[in-house]
């Protein structure tokens, strides 16, 4: 294998802690920070992670100092700068192989000793990244993008990517999306597992045009017209112009107080809403929103007037009006209605179980109070389901359940620092791995979300970001946070991704797969790669 | 093999460098940073690069260059037919028993013993496996302008292997100078502008 090769330098110092240092023989420009290679070591071949990359100060300093090309021909010049300026690199490695060995089977262990100086470098072959990350062509593996350098294709299991959350962070245009879709519609190319994707923006389900190129953007539908079910919000709503396999409608006694109080925010609700509610529920049970919304505000003495029942209740009469007058915004909600004609969320909820894959699209209901009250309420009936059946699979040992990965774009929305985690889907992203629910969560904001829920996202991938929070909350709890800043930093504006974490056992920067019509024809195919 | 022609015989020597003087019909043809060779005994050649070539005066040519006018044939005849002065310094870079070797011979060639010019395959012979023989030249001393005599003999070196069908040959040989003059910017950059002077076609081959 070694002899294969070609060298692009030779290492030169350093150590395990603080980087191994290699002089390079290649141009700066030809190799990024990210790159993976590989080292040649006698007993060992080492994988190692560019980290940083800096021009060389050794030999004589006038070859930087003072451009040869005014005394040289260029092509001599440019001999002599290629061989005098070398760049050096840092490279961290943690990984590590029995010298040659060939094998696409064997993994990498970690790496515990030093390759000895001298020992050549190289730019990672194809064959030594899918044993690294994955064979595209390994059942499980879904190839999600390519080496910078040489476009070697990076493959992910995502029979591991799915036991823990993912967080698909990046400034507005990076790519993160697309990517996030190219995992998604892999993971339901394998089906490993039941896929609820929350479709804020109606731009997931259905085809949709880039904003930027006009290029079409296939919806999950389109790929996967047989396996995707289609859900929207509100009777008769239409996505991008289809209608939806089946319609959402919560009953008003799907709604429960919790639910309610979670949009303390959004309602303008007062310290005094959970003594009424509490009281509302005591009158008239799990009917409370429907009765108490159909009582009257007009006349404060007459009997089915909200002064009546706060009178006989023990609250505050004015108290009971303001809730009252606040939840008209509930009832107004077109897709909330008294008596749904079919328990859709059950319908979605039995789906999922069956291990099916559903789109869940907003339609025409793009407030934060839509996005807040439906996700809580499907969030909560997820939680309680999934919690129940991974009870029983642990006392029986039987019917394990299917793992659920719950979708959502502007995840900040539902799991901001502020609610710090008090969502319903804020304690889903933290809590239900154990109950074979993941959560992947798209934003471009992650300084935004709440801590404890950004460190239970096990995977991590990453587009370029501006702003300083958002680089520290992307990358918080991983090791080797400063190179990874780096290769952040060097990430090109779009389509080029950092992975790390959990699904992947070293870092990596790759230009990610695109996520366009062809992809749409080659998945259609079957095809990984 | 090829050999090349008989131009002298040696005057002195030592195991770093010898000097000769050459043949009455052969004194234009040595010229600075040229290879030759001579014999040290049957089976053992040195060989080496010329580093210098001097014409030294004595009492007639000093009294010919006073004087207002020369016929050119006594000037013909003092450059050719006296030659008293001429003096060819070679610097020894190798040495030939079974194989060639970029070393110091065992022992100098003996007096009087002729030098040849290395034909074009015996350039290529020397110098074609490696190019480990540079390290003697640029251990030279500091009388010896190294930089013109290294640049003037990977200039016809040159043309050796590129007559010979390897034209990538300077390409090897200006790395391997660039890795023994890394530390030295100023020894660099005078052997190659020194080259692209002698040969302005030799850019061609870094070009391409």
């Amino acid at each position: 294998m070694a002899n294969l090769r070609t060298s692009i330098g030779k290492i030169t110092g350093g150590g395990i802690k603080q980087h191994l240092r290699a002089d390079l023989d290649i141009v700066p420009e030809e190799i990024d920070v990210g790159a993976y290679v590989l080292i040649l070591g006698e007993r060992w071949d080492y994988y190692a992670l560019v980290a940083d990359l800096a021009h060389n100060s050794g030999g004589d300093r006038r070859f930087a100092e003072r451009p040869i090309q005014d005394r040289l021909p260029d092509g001599l010049a440019r001999r002599v700068n290629r061989r005098t300026l070398k760049p050096t690199a840092q490279l961290m490695t943690n990984l590590c192989m029995p010298a040659g060995d060939g094998s696409t089977t064997n993994k990498p262990v970690p790496a515990t000793s030093l390759p000895p100086l001298h020992a050549p470098v190289c730019l990672a072959e194809a064959d030594d990244i899918a044993r690294l990350f994955g064979q595209p062509d390994q059942p499980g593996c879904w190839v999600v993008g390519y080496t910078r350098e040489q476009g070697h294709p990076v493959a992910i299991d995502m029979r591991n990517l799915v036991r823990r959350s993912v967080g698909f962070y990046g400034a507005t245009g990076t790519g993160k999306s697309m990517i996030a879709r190219v995992i998604l519609s892999g993971l339901i190319r394998m089906d490993l597992a039941a896929t609820l994707t929350i479709d804020l923006h109606n731009e997931l389900a259905y085809d949709d045009t880039a904003t930027d190129s006009g290029a079409l953007i296939p919806g999950l539908k389109s790929i996967f017209p047989e396996q995707i079910c289609t859900f929207g919000l509100g009777r008769g709503t239409l996505i991008r112009g289809h209608r939806p396999d089946r319609v959402l409608e919560l009953g008003m006694t799907d709604i429960q107080v919790s639910d309610i109080l979670l949009l303390a925010d959004e309602l303008n609700l007062t310290d005094a809403t959970p003594t009424v509610t509490s009281a509302l529920v005591r009158t008239y049970g799990r009917n409370w929103l429907r009765e108490f919304l159909q009582l009257s505000r007009t006349d404060g003495q007459a009997a089915g007037s909200v002064a009546a029942w706060a009178k006989k209740a023990g609250v505050s009469v004015a108290s009971a009006d303001a809730l009252w007058s606040k939840l008209q915004r509930i009832k107004r909600l077109g897709y909330v209605v008294e008596q749904p004609e079919q328990d859709s969320i059950q319908q979605m909820l039995s789906a999922l179980q069956r291990g099916e894959h559903v789109t869940l699209s907003f339609g025409h209901f793009e407030t934060d109070l839509d996005f807040l009250l439906v996700t809580n309420l499907i969030a909560r009936r997820i939680s309680q389901v999934w919690q129940q059946d991974a009870e029983r699979y642990r006392s029986t040992q039987q019917d394990e359940p299917r793992p659920l990965v719950v979708v959502t774009e502007e995840a900040h929305k539902f799991l901001d620092r502020q609610s710090l985690g008090q969502t319903v889907f804020g304690s889903l992203a933290r809590e239900s791995r154990k109950s074979y629910v993941t959560t992947w969560l798209i934003d471009q904001r992650p300084s935004q979300i709440n801590e404890e829920v950004l460190s239970q996202v096990g995977t991590r991938i990453c587009g370029w970001l501006g702003d300083e929070r958002d680089v520290e909350a992307a990358l918080a709890g991983l090791p080797g946070r400063e190179v990874l800043r780096r290769i952040l930093a060097s990430l090109q504006p779009n389509g080029q991704m950092l992975i790390a974490g959990w699904a992947v056992p070293t870092p990596i920067a790759v230009r990610s797969r695109w996520y366009d019509a062809n992809y749409a024809n080659e998945v259609r195919s079957g095809a990984s790669e | 093999m090829t050999t090349g022609v008989i131009i002298g015989r040696l005057l002195q020597s030592n195991v770093r460098s010898f000097r000769f003087t050459c043949i009455e019909k052969t004194i234009a043809l040595p010229r600075i940073g040229g290879l030759v060779c001579a014999e040290i005994d049957t089976d053992l050649l040195v060989f080496g690069v010329i580093t210098d070539i001097l014409w030294l005066s004595d009492e007639l040519i000093a009294q010919l260059a006073r004087a207002e006018n020369i016929e050119r044939g006594v000037v013909t005849d003092n450059q050719f037919q006296r030659a008293a002065g001429q003096y060819i310094d070679v610097l020894s870079v190798g040495y030939r028993d079974t194989s060639i070797h970029h070393a110091l011979p065992p022992r100098p060639p003996l007096s009087l013993e002729q030098i040849r010019l290395c034909s074009a395959q015996e350039i290529i012979e020397f110098s074609g496996p490696s190019y480990t023989y540079f390290r003697l030249l640029l251990e030279a001393q500091d009388d010896i302008p190294i930089n013109d005599v290294v640049a003037a003999h990977l200039v016809q070196a040159h043309a050796a292997h590129h007559a010979g069908g390897s034209p990538d040959w300077i390409l090897g040989a200006v790395d391997y100078l660039i890795e023994l003059l890394v530390d030295d910017y100023a020894g660099l950059t005078g052997v190659l502008e020194a080259m692209a002077q002698i040969d302005p076609g030799i850019q061609q081959i870094f070009k391409e």
